[in-house]
């Protein structure tokens, strides 16, 4: 696991498993599971879109590509699109958090979104940040540009 | 079954009357808002992930009305600058990180005024910094209006309501509507643009006093008429309040055109979420509604296809007029005005 912080606040404190992958632009882990790809919202996308209201995903057995959308997402600050970190099939959607989002908030790791069965795994994840040394590197990066556009109110 | 076609052919023709007289009086221009208040991306239109056009709460999280829609939840979302000096400074800052316009909000006291006055040299520094500048200023005296006035703010923002039984058990306020044309009044008079708000559903989700806030309103020359939805937020008594239906937000869209024929009349910030938003952006485009804030995915393409031209921006939407021109409730262009000077 993962810690980064930024600031004063206790809120701003974001667990991010190093054994995870993510999509970087929407803030979307992968998980792999016995070839197959679980995916959600981690702490920071969370964090940052505020109280989730409104989930939409594509259905079960919809081809979905690498870097488009599989759903989106609307909260007080933000409106968008979930990204996925690979192409592949929805083999299932978690309705419980798609009618009640905030429930991400809640747990955003344990309130997963959809399962993928993906077409190119390996390629598809070998650019994502993965491990410590990654996850901390871009999530560093990240804040710094959420700070140089004022957007990170942690103090 | 008689009655139901009945009322459904008169609200297909009052739609239709509605969109000829937005024809009529401002060609086919449709404006999209997507301010930084919040990041927005959906496949017609998306803003920018600078911060162009920012809210800041003057009070931080703090208010004395704690209205039972709200409950403050609103601000929380803002930048804070609990001071004169601290709004400047936040001001340079972000004028240097690109900002462009700043939204000027904060919590009501229990007189539901908002402490603006103080405020006012940091306004027109602020003006002087080359912003943009919205205020939501609550309810207003002469000495605030002459104030904002001399600050130079581009536009004033005032929620309008209809019915004393809303301002006394949503807003928890010892006022009567009166109250709230007067401040609309003293704006008006001050020579500040204003851009009068209209949470329609605001009585716990029932329709109450949104078309007599509109009559009180047309008495007014105003710049531009905002509506919103109710919109029941987590953590509030109204959380499980069901919001008005789209097609009831539809009429007051509808008797809106009837009344501002020449008004520019946007669909603001706040509405529902998911298939309500999008049925809601439906109706507001078929009621001849000028503008949208954040449009639910696919409407750019539908007003397209309504044969209306889209044009987008990431500021505020009650700044209509900076790319639409101004009018009069009579549909004179406000050059004619009296006794404002355009301080652009």
């Amino acid at each position: 696991m993962v810690l980064i912080k930024a600031g004063t606040k206790e809120e701003c404190s974001w667990d991010m498993p190093d054994d995870f992958y993510y999509h970087k632009k929407d803030h979307i882990w992968a998980k792999v599971e016995d070839g197959k790809v679980r995916m959600g919202m981690d702490a920071f996308g969370q964090w940052a879109a505020g109280t989730l209201a409104q989930m939409r995903t594509f259905p079960v057995g919809r081809a979905i590509r690498k870097d488009h959308a599989f759903g989106n997402v609307e909260s007080g600050k933000f409106i968008g699109p979930m990204r996925s970190p690979v192409s592949g099939t929805i083999l299932e959607v978690n309705a419980d958090v798609v009618a009640n989002p905030s429930m991400v908030n809640d747990d955003n790791y344990g309130n997963w979104v959809v399962l993928v069965e993906p077409t190119d795994m390996e390629a598809d994840l070998a650019d994502l940040p993965h491990g410590e040394e990654a996850v901390r590197a871009w999530m560093e990066a990240e804040l710094e540009e959420f700070k140089s556009k004022d957007l990170l109110n942690c103090d | 079954m008689h009655g139901t076609a009945e009322r459904s052919a008169d609200a297909a023709a009052r739609y239709r009357q509605a969109w000829d007289t937005r024809r009529a009086h401002f060609g086919s221009r449709v404006h999209f808002y997507a301010p930084s208040i919040k990041r927005y991306e959906t496949e017609g239109f998306r803003n920018s992930r600078q911060p162009r056009f920012i809210p800041v709460s003057i009070t931080g999280s703090a208010c004395q009305l704690k209205c039972e829609h709200c409950r403050s939840r609103i601000l929380e979302t803002m930048h804070a600058a609990r001071s004169p000096e601290e709004l400047v400074e936040l001001g340079r800052r972000l004028k240097e990180k690109g900002g462009e316009g700043l939204l000027i909000s904060g919590g009501s006291r229990e007189d539901g005024s908002v402490p603006l006055l103080e405020y006012a040299g940091a306004l027109r520094s602020l003006k002087q910094l080359g912003f943009t500048i919205a205020v939501h200023t609550g309810l207003v005296d002469r000495e605030l209006g002459a104030a904002l006035a001399d600050a130079g703010i581009d536009i004033a923002m005032l929620d309008i309501l209809g019915a004393d039984e809303t301002i006394r058990e949503v807003y928890h306020l010892d006022a009567t509507i009166t109250d709230f044309e007067e401040s609309l009044a003293l704006l008006c008079q001050s020579g500040v643009r204003t851009a009068p708000h209209v949470v329609i559903g605001l009585h716990f989700g029932r329709i109450a006093g949104e078309l007599q806030a509109l009559e009180l309103i047309a008495r007014h020359d105003i710049t531009a008429l905002v509506l919103v939805v109710l919109t029941p937020q987590p953590g509030t008594p109204m959380q499980a309040v069901t919001p008005p239906s789209p097609e009831e937000a539809g009429e007051i869209f509808v008797a809106a055109r009837e009344m501002f024929p020449q008004v520019p009349i946007l669909l603001g910030c706040a509405r529902p979420y998911g298939d309500h938003k999008r049925r809601t952006d439906e109706l507001a485009l078929r009621a001849g509604l000028n503008g949208i804030a954040y449009p639910a995915e696919g409407i750019v393409e539908s007003a397209r296809q309504m044969g209306l031209e889209p044009v987008f921006s990431e500021q505020c939407c009650s700044l209509i007029y900076q790319s639409e021109g101004e009018r009069k409730n009579n549909g004179n262009l406000a050059s004619a005005r009296h006794g404002r000077e355009d301080r652009g």
